[in-house]
């Protein structure tokens, strides 16, 4: 999707937030509330941006108010929500604001691939593939043999997955998977 | 006398356009070197060159695990002593664990592809090494053992691949 | 086929994107809105390297009982969690439903939104959070209740392999997936023709609503790799 850059995407986000979720207070003034941002993405190298946080921070207007960059892989969404609720639940802050992004189409799939296989271990196992799934794959394979899973019960994970994908407004390609029905 | 371009001469290569809608979208090359090191784990690497597999071991008395650790660690993650090297002699023989068919790798891959990726339980080693496989076909509880890049050393964990026991016993009648 | 035994389809596309939260005192949040959620979230973490994870015993949650997986540890080879399943997760949703006071998940969640980069982690997740022991977890999918109308529908949002995985924003999407569901407002976010227009797209003719009734409870797991972090979030209705 080249149509915006990653803190214009963020601000489509913080947007819909504030002005599509029937909250009683006018955007500017729950805007005015914030007093603690979260902010996370896997890594800075698909945005090929260090620092982000303060990019997203200073577009949505939101500074000075302390920012944090979280991360912690394909869990920093959660980690960056954790990040926003401890700053709640110590009273450390009112209202914090979690948001998180990620622009993967500015490389090609193989690009992509490797730096995603890059958080794995550099020295011991990014070279025997440099591609996630290798990282996967083992698992599928052992647990498929430990606990006799079918390629069937797997594919029925999928297809649920895709048809409730192709009812959601957001997606950019869902697929509809003519194999296999529940 | 200035350029014609402007006062300042630019030294690079025009940023090639490669989409106008539904944005500018323009081409960033970057390439990158790394001065990479192996630390205190260069033993293990230059072992490798050599044809050896060497491991660690934490020798604290006070602590509870002593089995090999490979990959190796120069400090025991239970204790956070700092761990002594240990050979493993030949004949070095694993078991498949787990293993992966590897067909579409990321970029830069070094290997020639499809290739087996294989999880190695090794006797009296705590953990699981993850190597790749020469010849055969993986199965779990295949046994294996391992070759060496020894000639002309990849420098890399690469220089450590495996193969079935079997197929000495073929290649031998 | 992208790696053997995963197929192209069971896995999620990398996409741009972004998701946010927004998170406040419980003063605030009846300020804010008619229908705000409690949120409990807990998070757990594990080796990088799959291969160093030694066995060690499983923490067992609330619903399960001590020795019931004497029989799993005696299998050839075994190590919990080895390469099976997820030390991560399970201490994230030990954690979890300690704080949320859950007792047993399958009867007190309503829906989740597992993090399904791959179909496999997927069915590995449903044991380490206790929709099934460790051993049946197919069983989850297999017997109708990880469907819309079963007992805890999984990823009605079309989760990461439908949908999207922008990854930064993946674990807050679920997140807000959840909050919908929670408040009743999976229709207004999905079948509104406006929002379709708005993403360049026209609302299917079949397009049918995915709101699960009287949701009280929403699960969701944010999980990174192959398990190096895990956090488990639990929306619950507060109105």
């Amino acid at each position: 999707m080249p149509g915006m850059r990653l803190e214009e995407q963020a601000m489509v986000a913080f947007r819909q937030m504030l002005e599509k979720n029937g909250l009683k207070l006018s955007p500017p003034e729950v805007k005015g509330r914030i007093n603690f941002i979260a902010a996370g993405s896997f890594a800075d190298h698909f945005q090929d941006q260090l620092l982000c946080e303060a990019k997203v921070t200073d577009y949505l207007g939101l500074d000075p108010m302390c920012n944090i960059g979280v991360k912690s892989g394909g869990a920093t969404g959660g980690s960056t929500v954790l990040s926003a609720a401890m700053a709640i639940a110590s009273g450390y802050a009112d209202v914090a604001l979690a948001i998180g992004w990620e622009k993967m189409s500015e490389v090609d799939t193989r690009t992509g691939n490797y730096y995603i296989s890059m958080a794995a271990c550099k020295d011991f196992e990014t070279r025997l593939g440099r591609i996630y799934s290798a990282y996967y794959a083992p698992m599928a394979v052992r647990f498929t043999w430990a606990n006799h899973l079918s390629e069937e019960t797997r594919a029925k994970v999928a297809v649920k997955n895709h048809l409730y994908a192709i009812i959601h407004p957001m997606p950019s390609s869902p697929a509809n998977t003519p194999c296999g029905m529940y | 006398m200035p350029s014609e371009d402007g006062p300042i001469q630019f030294k690079g290569q025009s940023a090639q356009v490669i989409r106008t809608d539904p944005a500018l979208v323009i081409e960033w090359p970057t390439s990158v070197t790394h001065r990479h090191t192996y630390g205190k784990l260069s033993p293990f690497f230059k072992g490798l060159a050599e044809g050896r597999l060497l491991a660690t071991k934490c020798v604290n008395p006070q602590c509870a695990e002593h089995r090999l650790w490979l990959p190796p660690r120069a400090d025991c993650p239970d204790c956070n002593q700092p761990m002594e090297w240990q050979e493993i002699l030949q004949p070095i023989v694993g078991t498949v664990y787990t293993y992966a068919r590897v067909e579409y790798a990321g970029a830069g891959i070094e290997l020639a592809t499809p290739y087996y990726q294989i999880d190695i339980e090794l006797p009296g080693v705590c953990t699981i090494f993850k190597g790749y496989l020469t010849s055969g076909e993986p199965q779990i509880g295949m046994k294996v053992k391992p070759g060496f890049r020894a000639t002309n050393p990849t420098n890399t964990i690469l220089d450590i691949y495996w193969t079935p026991v079997y197929q000495e016993l073929i290649e031998r009648a | 086929m992208a790696t053997y035994p995963l197929h192209f389809l069971e896995c999620s596309a990398m996409s741009d994107g972004a998701a946010c939260l927004l998170l406040c005192d419980e003063k605030t949040a009846y300020k804010l809105t008619d229908r705000p959620c409690e949120l409990y979230i807990a998070g757990g973490s594990h080796t990088l390297r799959v291969a160093d994870r030694r066995d060690m015993p499983i923490p067992l949650l609330p619903h399960e009982t001590a020795g019931m997986y004497e029989e799993l540890n005696k299998r050839e080879g075994a190590r919990w969690p080895g390469f099976e399943s997820f030390a991560a997760a399970r201490f994230a949703a030990y954690f979890a439903y300690g704080m949320a006071g859950i007792k047993n998940p399958l009867d007190e969640i309503n829906l989740i939104e597992t993090h399904d980069a791959f179909t496999i982690c997927d069915i590995q997740t449903y044991g380490d959070i206790g929709l099934r022991p460790y051993g049946q977890e197919a069983d989850f999918i297999e017997s109708g209740d990880a469907y819309y109308g079963g007992k805890c529908p999984a990823n009605l949002s079309g989760g990461l392999i439908g949908t999207m995985h922008a990854i930064g924003a993946t674990g807050i999407f679920l997140g807000v997936e959840c909050l919908w569901q929670v408040q009743g407002k999976y229709d207004q976010f999905h079948g509104d023709s406006a929002i379709w227009e708005s993403f360049g797209k026209k609302k299917p003719a079949d397009w049918h609503s995915l709101q699960v009734a009287n949701a009280n409870q929403a699960l969701w797991e944010s999980h990174a790799g192959v398990g190096s972090h895990v956090t488990i979030g639990i929306m619950r209705k507060a109105f």
